[in-house]
């Protein structure tokens, strides 16, 4: 038969209807880099973020949209609403925290992803997944990106998503997202070059600690 | 990478690795709940991967099996990322060594370590330590539960010991925190991850840029410098100088203070200040004189200064009493609700009950006076006069209660001194709860009025606090049982946080006693409160454990408890396997428990009736809460559950298309109802709308009409418009409308209601689709077809991806197509779908005909005389008028079709 459901959208088709089958491999296709997605942004809890976008991804009854993978592309759209709306939730949850006992705690404040970087919403951030020297520092660099940029820089070269698709994803025109993608190259680079610089001193001075001798 | 790569070769060297161990597990997961979940089991070494207990900046730790031992481990998996001057071989076999001699330490409060090593993961070197499960908390989530100094000083203590143990065989911590200390759920005390801050330099990095929070900087820094937390660790630590044992007793010292205090001796806003303000000493001033001289000297800059060891420390702590005065928690405000109830009803403190045996009047109002001048209550009261009028009655049973406790406070007296002291601290536990339930109802809130005989009938049986002479206990039973049923009225009432702290202080004062099977008690009520939260998963564990621990301690009773829930727990997260595994678990452990549990019999049942509804297996639903109903008549059951079993069950009937039976155990609840001595108005309204619904099936319209009015008068004026209950009440009278004939009305009716549906449950919600149901059934009796159409068809897609197929919900909406194409007089697709829905119906009850069924087959048959099939129509009418006789319809609907039936003969 030629129109045996592989294509994702098919898959996604036939999991809606029940079939578990199809469920499946659309979690091994697929969940690999949704779980790489939320890792790199939040100290616990990707796997549960990854249940929530599969588990709205199966409710979601709405057309899967355009573009050459519409699958992938539902799938980082929705992953990136459930992550801005997990961190919502940890900011206005640490602001009650912060405020406990106060009169006015004042509106609870929600997440910018156009200005807003990981680094700045002061959650700690797992390093587990990075097995990779290079893996750390890019991502400690990329955390200090607006959180839209990171996630595009992120689908453009690790996914190879084009900057429709993108755009589509982030829910930004599309000439702001090839901008974007272009300026926040640079602005990485810096930031990279820096990190490297320190490094390499810290490792210089850690060789000459160790050389004292520690118990 | 060099400095100058362009960026895309940094995201081609930096990109994620798409498999690794983490990723298989969460893969696990997804499977088990979209796929078909035979992913093959995730294996570590020997050890197979049973979920994951916690990830943070040190690594991720897992619950695993180790299948040559038998037995569940924690295995804490690190990065291994060598240093680039190091040669790997060389690197890995000095990790190695440093992490065998971690596995040396065996004592009772140090986590054990049973294997280190490397393993591929994916690719990647990483480092693992299998330890010791403690299943609990650790001793900074523990602190923020504000416990008292006796228990403080007892976790101390042990972790004293088990740091002494270790520095006998010449190994430091070098790490000691809060965090590093586990609470296990049993009351044991142990401290984690010894030396792991030595292993790997990678770790220590992590140490310094992952775990820093709060006065510091706050960023996290790639600085490469020796290990450690700032905040606990030891000035020469933080110089990188040498360690000896002395610097943990630094890190053990600065923990306790933050136990104690609330904050840690030193802060500052950057690494240089706070070794500096650590170098200047500390300057303590407050508490308990003993305990800030043993600080001060554990605290000192110089090593030497110190206690000489451990063991030092340890004689210190326990030198000073355990009654000394608490600080921390009058000074930070964190007095947990019961002492707050104590000052209101103007009760001495549990110690200071009976001095020198001078009886002491009883406490008189019970905070009564609060509630009265209650100005939220008198508005409430105000505004709905139904809740005004039953008012009084709940008024006047806490009166009754509080009466009740003043006077056994009183005979009392007459007891011997330390019997009366039990009594009055367990009256006094009863008394706490009277007055939160006084707090909670002055508060005016609608929902908690409406549920007050619910509330009432959950306080401590005063009965429990009969002197116990058999009792050698500090906490005499009674005490504790009370504290649980206080906990269980505030967690009906929906103040969960309050009733865990309730649960938490009694635990706290159980554990130092070592009175295990109470805190095993303690424990099933916390998982308890923890399922109302949703915290399913947080609860699961817990009652697991009580389980596992209750069968090795031979504590029947207990672990017949935690099984009952168990099931309850896998009913509601959709694993009947699991459910259904507990059940059977249970129904052993309940037939060996002495004496009998009946209670618990039913609530088992009821479970498992409800986890076999959940499975769509609605006969064997039936057979078990038919089971619990029988235990439930048994005398000493309590009424409540009685009721609540009869309700189930009739509500069950009616799926399963028996409505007589259904509407005949509403006639015996209504019974059990007037003999109760209060009801809840909710629990009224939902009972009159499951009658009203019996009622319809039978066709009864008249009958059925005037019973939802009645139920949505009820709803709206015990619940208010705006209550879930009262729009679907109000959705309900609508399609009684409809089947009457007052189509109109009943559209007008529905509007709003599922307006208000809509917006409080949110729009995928089952009830708001059973909702859009009636909207369109109206419409197919307004005649507009096809609007009703349209939205049965998106019904339909909607239940058959909710329930499956073949669910017997499905089949009445194939009906309802079916009676659409009829009445536009598409005769073979009304066929099609009629015949669908009596396949599914007999999918769903093989081997028997259910009333729907039934109505399928008589409208097959209105369609095969308009095709002229006599035979046929008259073949179905009868198997059709057989059923509706058997299940007693109305009178005047089974003359209908007989009708239909004879003029078939006439022809």
């Amino acid at each position: 038969m030629t129109d045996e459901p592989t294509s994702d959208s098919m898959l996604v088709q036939a999991w809606r209807g029940g079939d578990k089958a199809a469920g499946e491999r659309l979690v091994v296709r697929h969940g690999p880099r949704l779980y790489n997605f939320f890792a790199g942004k939040v100290a616990e809890g990707a796997d549960q973020l990854c249940q929530r976008t599969f588990s709205q991804c199966l409710t979601d009854s709405g057309e899967l949209g355009d573009g050459p993978e519409p699958v992938r592309q539902a799938l980082f759209r929705i992953a990136r609403v459930v992550l801005l709306d997990h961190l919502n939730r940890l900011t206005q949850q640490r602001q009650r925290n912060q405020h406990a006992g106060r009169q006015h705690p004042g509106e609870p404040r929600t997440i910018d992803p156009e200005a807003d970087a990981i680094a700045d919403l002061g959650e700690p951030v797992s390093e587990v997944v990075a097995s990779r020297q290079q893996q750390r520092q890019l991502q400690q660099a990329l955390r200090q990106l607006p959180l839209d940029t990171q996630i595009a820089l992120e689908l453009h070269y690790w996914e190879g998503l084009s900057p429709d698709a993108i755009a589509d994803i982030v829910q930004a025109p599309v000439a702001r997202v090839r901008q974007g993608i272009e300026q926040s190259r640079r602005r990485l680079r810096t930031l990279l070059d820096a990190q490297q610089a320190q490094e390499d001193r810290t490792i210089d001075a850690l060789a000459t600690e160790d050389g004292r001798g520690s118990s | 990478m060099a400095t100058g790569s362009s960026v895309g070769d940094w995201f081609e060297q930096g990109r994620p690795s798409p498999r690794s161990l983490e990723i298989d597990q969460v893969l696990g997961s997804l499977s088990a709940r979209f796929g078909v979940g035979d992913a093959p089991p995730v294996k570590l070494g020997r050890y197979r991967v049973a979920g994951r207990i916690g990830a943070g900046g040190l690594g991720l730790v897992y619950r695993a099996y180790d299948p040559s031992l038998a037995r569940f481990v924690a295995i804490k998996v690190l990065k291994a990322a060598q240093r680039p001057t190091d040669d790997p071989a060389v690197h890995e076999s000095r990790l190695l060594r440093e992490a065998q001699v971690l596995a040396r330490i065996r004592h009772p409060h140090v986590v054990e370590v049973f294997d280190v090593g490397f393993f591929d993961d994916h690719g990647a070197t990483r480092f693992f330590v299998a330890m010791e499960l403690v299943e609990g908390t650790d001793l900074r989530h523990w602190l923020t539960q504000a416990p008292g100094w006796a228990a403080i000083r007892k976790a101390f203590v042990a972790a004293a010991q088990g740091l002494h143990a270790a520095h006998q065989q010449g190994l430091l911590h070098r790490d000691f925190k809060p965090s590093n200390v586990l609470m296990g759920k049993e009351g044991a005390i142990k401290v984690a991850d010894f030396g792991l801050a030595a292993v790997t330099e990678e770790l220590r990095a992590e140490l310094e840029t992952g775990t820093l929070s709060g006065g510091l900087d706050g960023v996290a820094t790639p600085s490469w410098r020796p290990g450690g937390t700032p905040h606990y660790m030891s000035p020469e630590q933080q110089r990188g100088e040498p360690l000896t044992p002395a610097s943990d007793q630094y890190g053990f010292c600065v923990s306790l203070h933050e136990a104690v205090y609330g904050h840690r001796p030193f802060d500052a806003q950057d690494r240089a200040s706070l070794l500096a303000a650590k170098e200047a000493g500390p300057n303590l001033v407050g508490g308990n004189r003993a305990l800030r001289q043993l600080l001060t000297r554990g605290l000192q800059p110089e090593p030497t200064d110190r206690f000489p060891d451990m063991d030092a420390v340890h004689r210190a702590l326990e030198a000073i009493a355990v009654r000394a005065r608490p600080w921390r928690w009058v000074a930070a405000g964190a007095t947990v609700v019961t002492v707050g109830a104590v000052a209101a009803i103007g009760l001495s403190s549990p110690e200071a009950v009976v001095p020198g045996g001078i009886c002491e009047s009883a406490p008189q109002s019970f905070g009564r006076d609060a509630q009265e001048d209650s100005p939220a209550l008198t508005q409430t009261l105000t505004d709905s006069p139904t809740l005004a009028s039953t008012w009084p009655a709940l008024s006047e049973a806490l009166d009754g209660y509080g009466h009740e406790l003043n006077e056994r406070w009183d005979r009392a007296c007459a007891l011997p001194s330390w019997q009366g002291n039990q009594v009055r601290r367990c009256l006094q536990r009863c008394g706490e709860g009277l007055v939160e339930l006084r707090q909670l109802l002055a508060t005016g809130q609608r929902e908690t009025l409406v549920q007050g005989w619910s509330l009432i009938r959950a306080l401590p049986e005063v009965d429990i606090c009969v002197p116990d002479p058999a009792s050698g206990d500090a906490t005499p039973q009674g005490e504790w049982l009370a504290v649980i049923s206080r906990a269980r009225m505030l967690g009906t009432a929906g103040h969960t946080t309050q009733a865990r702290a309730a649960l938490e202080a009694m635990r706290e004062e159980l554990v130092t006693q070592d009175l295990s099977h109470a805190v095993r008690r303690i424990d099933i009520e916390m998982a308890e409160q923890l399922m109302i939260e949703g915290r399913w998963k947080d609860a699961r564990e817990g009652l697991e454990a009580c389980y596992f621990g209750a069968v090795a301690e031979g504590d029947n009773t207990a672990a017949a408890r935690a099984a009952v829930r168990l099931v309850a727990q896998g009913s509601r997260t959709g694993n009947v396997d699991s459910a259904l595994a507990w059940g059977r678990t249970s129904r052993t452990r309940l037939e060996r428990m002495q004496p009998r549990n009946l209670d618990l019999f039913v609530v088992l049942e009821h479970n498992l009736a409800v986890t076999h509804l959940a499975a769509g297996d609605l006969t064997k639903a039936l057979t078990r809460i038919a089971e619990a109903e029988r235990w439930a008549r048994e005398p000493g059951v309590s009424a409540d559950l009685r009721a609540g079993a009869m309700q189930v069950h009739a509500e069950l009937l009616l799926h399963a298309g028996r409505p007589a039976e259904s509407l005949r155990l509403h006639g015996q609840l209504l019974e059990i109802r007037r003999q109760l001595p209060g009801h809840d108005l909710s629990t009224v309204v939902v009972e009159s709308q499951s009658r009203a619904n019996a009622l319809a099936t039978l066709h009864d319209e008249a009958g059925a009409l005037a019973a939802y009015q009645d139920t949505h008068a009820r709803a709206v004026a015990a619940l208010g418009a705006d209550h879930p209950q009262t729009a679907s009440a109000c959705i309900a009278l609508a399609r009684a409308q409809g089947d009457a004939g007052q189509t109109a009305q009943g559209q007008q009716v529905l509007a709003p209601c599922l307006r208000q549906l809509e917006s409080s449950l949110g729009e995928g919600h089952p009830h708001v689709l059973v909702a859009h149901g009636i909207r369109a059934r109206l419409a197919r009796q307004a005649g507009q077809f096809d609007a009703a159409y349209e939205e049965f068809i998106a019904i339909l897609v909607g239940f058959e991806q909710a329930f499956g197929e073949s669910h017997y919900a499905v089949a009445d909406i194939l009906g309802e197509l079916g009676r659409i194409h009829a009445a536009r007089g598409e005769n073979e697709l009304a066929r099609a779908r009629f015949e669908r829905a009596l396949e599914v119906q007999r999918a769903a009850f093989p081997g028997q005909m259910h009333l729907e069924a039934a109505e399928a087959l008589a409208q097959l048959a209105t369609l095969d005389i308009a095709d002229g099939d006599v035979d046929s129509a008259q073949q179905r009418l009868d198997q059709a008028l057989a059923v509706f006789q058997q299940q007693r319809l109305h009178p005047d609907y089974i003359a209908r079709w007989t009708a239909i039936r004879d003029g078939l003969e006439r022809e």
